[in-house]
């Protein structure tokens, strides 16, 4: 029995897609893939939220696939989710009491490696603008913000006010 | 083509030889066979030869099998078994035990797996692992060679095919997944070294499943879509593994992954560390 995912889509999990073909055909509705790439994001250094620009690698990402040389009917959606937002049929294998702490596995430091960048330097005073601000807190509340799905129609066109489908520039607004 | 027969993920690979007849006893390591072959075919003709050089370059065939069946299952439960994805694929993986095979020629299987994470934890990359000393031929084909070729020295992880022409098994292997995987290696050594260190760890253990949606807090969702399924398929497969040949690389044939560069062009983007990619796909239909 498929589960079902955000929006009332129906999943077919990872393996099925035959059984997803036989469904699309008996259904006539879209087939959709996804995949997932986690962002690893730089500690924030102010207080300042952090703000990522994605656009450019996601942009010669999608020119890059000729889109043009492929049916109508096919899309692509790129966005930005947090982990709350996933949806529930990926898997989220439970963390197993026997499994040791990443901590146990860490690389060695790299003070520990003799590299002209581990010359002692001095340490210069802080910015000025540190000086008044509120440390960091040390736990990062990261807050994505999606500001537009990047969705492109076949032919690589869109970014009209009256296109069904649309290219805009994606954002990530990372902090409060 | 890739396929599921019985259950089985088969990648069928096709070449056509310059023969008028094809015999069922042909031997596939006879290098005349690559004469008047294009990049593409010998990169097809290569898949069943490396197989079959590589079990002849194992001291025990058995032990090998089974210490590699240990591995592969490692790998795929810890989501670093995509050669697509930027991890290693089959033949990587294959290469990698068989070098520890030759390293260990007397030792059992378990001992293979246990090796297989103390070799590797240490390995100086981007030293290349090989099972025998790199051929060159007349027949000209590109052999891998950092030497001469700077593409070739930007592989950071490679591990090379013993069948002529050599070629690097990695070369999607980016920042990120590297990352992964010395992590993932360094795992195996800890857990291994437990369980050598009378049973304080379990195989089990080793073998336990990826976390991979519960280690990090922000990801990228690419969604693909199409009306049909061949479509869809369509779209996957020029979306992750097109072949394309650039013109540099034109007489030479160069197959690229453009997963891999919207990865590494990520990673290079301001206030962005690494963009470790989750090796799977899931499917839904829309009603």
């Amino acid at each position: 029995m498929d589960e079902v995912g955000e929006d009332g889509k129906r999943k077919l999990a990872s393996g099925d897609q035959d059984a997803g073909a036989k469904k699309a055909k008996v259904d006539a509705g879209p087939l959709y893939s996804s995949f997932y790439l986690a962002l690893v994001l730089a500690p924030r250094t102010g207080s300042d939220p952090r703000r990522l620009e994605l656009t450019d690698p996601v942009t010669a990402f999608t020119s890059d696939l000729e889109m043009n040389k492929l049916s109508p009917s096919t899309t692509i959606d790129i966005r930005d989710i947090k982990r709350a937002g996933l949806p529930p049929w990926v898997p989220r294998e439970p963390r197993q009491p026997d499994e040791p702490a990443p901590s146990e596995y860490a690389p060695p430091a790299p003070s520990a490696q003799p590299t002209p960048s581990a010359t002692p330097v001095p340490r210069t005073a802080p910015e000025p603008a540190a000086k008044t601000e509120p440390p960091a807190p040390p736990v990062v509340t990261a807050k994505a913000e999606p500001v537009a799905d990047l969705t492109f129609d076949a032919n690589g066109s869109g970014n009209t006010s009256n296109s069904p489908v649309k290219r805009s520039v994606m954002k990530i607004k990372i902090g409060s | 083509m890739k396929m599921v027969f019985s259950g089985i993920d088969i990648d069928l690979l096709h070449a056509t030889l310059q023969r008028p007849s094809i015999p069922d006893d042909i031997n596939l390591n006879d290098l005349s066979n690559l004469s008047n072959l294009d990049e593409k075919m010998v990169r097809s003709l290569n898949g069943p030869r490396v197989a079959d050089e590589l079990l002849h370059l194992v001291p025990n065939v058995r032990t090998y099998r089974l210490a590699l069946c240990a591995i592969k299952l490692w790998a795929q439960r810890r989501c670093i078994y995509s050669n697509i994805m930027g991890y290693l694929g089959g033949i990587a993986w294959a290469l990698m035990t068989a070098r520890v095979c030759q390293l260990y020629p007397k030792a059992c299987a378990g001992t293979i797996v246990i090796k297989f994470f103390t070799v590797y934890k240490g390995w100086k990359w981007p030293k290349p692992v090989t099972l025998k000393n790199l051929e060159e031929h007349s027949l000209g084909f590109r052999v891998w060679n950092p030497t001469t070729s700077m593409q070739d020295r930007q592989h950071i992880m490679p591990v090379i095919t013993p069948a002529y022409p050599s070629m690097n098994s990695t070369y999607n292997v980016t920042k990120s997944t590297f990352a992964v995987l010395q992590s993932e290696i360094r795992r195996g050594a800890l857990i291994t070294g437990r369980i050598k260190d009378n049973n304080k760890a379990t195989w089990e253990t080793l073998f336990n499943k990826s976390t991979f949606f519960s280690d990090y807090k922000f990801f990228l969702q690419v969604t693909v879509g199409g009306a049909t399924k061949d479509e869809l398929d369509s779209w996957y497969s020029l979306f992750v593994c097109s072949v394309r040949v650039e013109n540099y690389y034109q007489r030479r044939g160069f197959v690229e992954s453009r997963v891999r560069h919207l990865i590494n062009s990520l990673q290079d983007s301001p206030g962005i560390l690494r963009v470790p990619p989750y090796p799977g796909t899931s499917s839904l239909i829309d009603v």
